[in-house]
């Protein structure tokens, strides 16, 4: 077959031609043979592709479809002629001014990171002094103290847990094909590339400047989920991940569950986490299970 | 009496003058659509989602809201490959009456195929579409072939299968496609067209030898 002729059948399946081309392309698909079969083949892979371009609108409206159901949800709660709500706004908002004018008062948050050695000797400290716990304000103090200190304790594990088993997704398939002066490469060959490399700022960067088509890939949104949990951007990746669980089509949609969980671990959630480490431990199709029996192992 | 004879024309004209608007409004979203403007799609999708679904609900007895939901895309999606291939280039109703339409065709064969037959087998007299609108319906491709040509698409790389899709599915240009997806020339986008649609035509074959 002339290279002519698939370039022809290319623009036909494109609609690009006039309205006698067409009909040349027709006329020729019944009455040549080597055409016919070409012509048959190539139209069979444009069904393939109108395949995929449907499960792509569905993809599309299923998100419209949460917009939606949002917003409707949205209305049917903060509806302004029920008192209740109105009541419960007014609530929140004074739940948030206290919580500003809190803010205000306090130190700078790193300042606030006491080690237990720190606070342990803040209440020996003050139960040396006073000898005995007669100060009642005191005695509340240091019961806070202690319940801080449990915090920390578990929030300083979880953190540890995940810093030592937290390592990006990767598998081989996954190297770029593309390298080469990055400024002539698309967003998503940088994309590609600078995860490959671990250049986790870049990667953001690169996936923030691909087309929303793109950015609304399951699978792309994993690695980029992983790249977020790698500059620390947990709360973002916890979104992420849990959206691509629910949406249940990417092809990391079960390895989505031990990431989330580890992004939970970060940010102290060991319920969830345990929870989602479950999930993960259940469904054969795993790949890092004894990564996943070790961290619960760590949070019990 | 005069005055009475003078009132109803007027009524008459405005009534014309309505439905003119109303069509002329549906072939201008026709033409944005069809020149890829998908936020029109987003906009109709949105803009008629909720009665449709309580107007098949209601109609066809379905309780179960993600099928409704499901014929819904499915309504939409054909309406949009009607304009995209350009078999649907005006309309003489409005677009909501049109993809309610649409919509009871579809669902209808979906009840015929479950056997259901307490329905009318006819469109519903309220749906008067006009016969200048020539509608193709999509042809159901038997279930083993669908699994086969998805199966062969979803082996190709994501971002081939991308650009496939843009350029003919979506309809785009070329030097959309090469400013979409970052593309240094045109040549590059034509030349990565053709291997992934001929990879995808040979993988195909391939398959259906076996």
């Amino acid at each position: 077959m002339e290279e002519r002729d698939i370039v022809l059948i290319e623009r036909y399946l494109a609609g690009e031609l006039t309205l006698s081309e067409r009909a040349e392309v027709e006329r020729r698909a019944q009455e040549e043979p080597a055409f016919k079969k070409e012509f048959t083949e190539y139209m069979m892979a444009l069904e393939a592709i109108r395949l995929a371009g449907r499960e792509e609108l569905k993809n599309r409206f299923r998100q419209r479809d949460k917009i939606l159901d949002g917003k409707s949800a949205q209305v049917k709660r903060f509806n302004p002629g029920n008192h209740f709500w109105k009541l419960a706004a007014g609530v929140l908002i004074m739940i948030l001014l206290g919580w500003l004018i809190y803010k205000g008062y306090q130190k700078p948050y790193e300042e606030n990171i006491i080690t237990e050695v720190e606070m342990d000797s803040v209440i020996d400290k003050n139960i040396d002094t006073t000898g005995s716990l007669q100060n009642t304000e005191l005695r509340a103090s240091n019961e806070e103290k202690k319940e801080n200190k449990k915090i920390l304790k578990t929030r300083n594990k979880s953190e540890e847990l995940y810093a030592d088993n937290f390592e990006p997704y990767r598998d081989e398939s996954m190297e770029p094909m593309a390298r080469g002066d990055e400024d002539e490469l698309s967003a998503f060959e940088q994309f590609e590339l600078y995860y490959w490399d671990k250049n986790f700022e870049k990667a953001v960067a690169a996936f923030e400047s691909m087309s929303e088509s793109q950015k609304q890939n399951d699978n792309l949104r994993f690695l980029y989920a992983n790249a977020l949990m790698g500059l620390g951007k947990t709360d973002k990746a916890i979104n992420i991940l849990t959206d691509i669980i629910k949406n249940n089509k990417s092809i990391y949609k079960v390895e989505a569950n031990l990431f989330l969980a580890l992004s939970y671990l970060r940010v102290g959630n060991e319920s969830e986490a345990k929870k989602h480490l479950d999930i993960y431990l259940k469904d054969e199709s795993s790949e890092q299970k004894e990564k996943a029996r070790k961290i619960l192992a760590g949070i019990d | 009496m005069r005055a009475e004879v003078l009132l109803r024309p007027s009524l008459q004209h405005l009534r014309l003058c309505k439905m003119e608007t109303a069509n002329q409004s549906a072939n201008a979203l026709l033409q944005s659509l069809s020149g890829g403007n998908m936020a029109v799609l987003d906009q109709l999708y949105d803009a008629h989602r909720d009665d449709f679904l309580k107007w098949a609900g209601a109609r066809f007895h379905i309780k179960n809201r993600d099928d409704l939901l499901d014929a819904w895309h499915d309504t939409v999606i054909m309406f949009y490959e009607q304009v995209r291939d350009k078999k649907l280039t005006h309309l003489t109703c409005e677009v909501k009456t049109f993809l309610f339409t649409i919509g009871y065709r579809r669902l209808l064969k979906m009840f015929k195929k479950n056997e259901k037959t307490d329905l009318v087998d006819e469109f519903d007299a309220n749906i008067n579409i006009s016969q200048s609108i020539n509608v193709i319906e999509n042809e159901d491709i038997m279930e083993q072939q669908q699994q086969l040509l998805k199966a062969s698409i979803e082996k190709l790389p994501e971002k081939s299968r991308q650009i496939l899709v843009l350029r003919y599915m979506e309809g785009k240009s070329i030097p959309y496609i090469m400013k979409e997806m970052g593309y240094e020339s045109e040549n590059a986008v034509s030349v990565t067209l053709s291997r992934g649609l001929k990879k995808l035509k040979d993988s195909l074959t391939q398959r259906i030898t076996q």
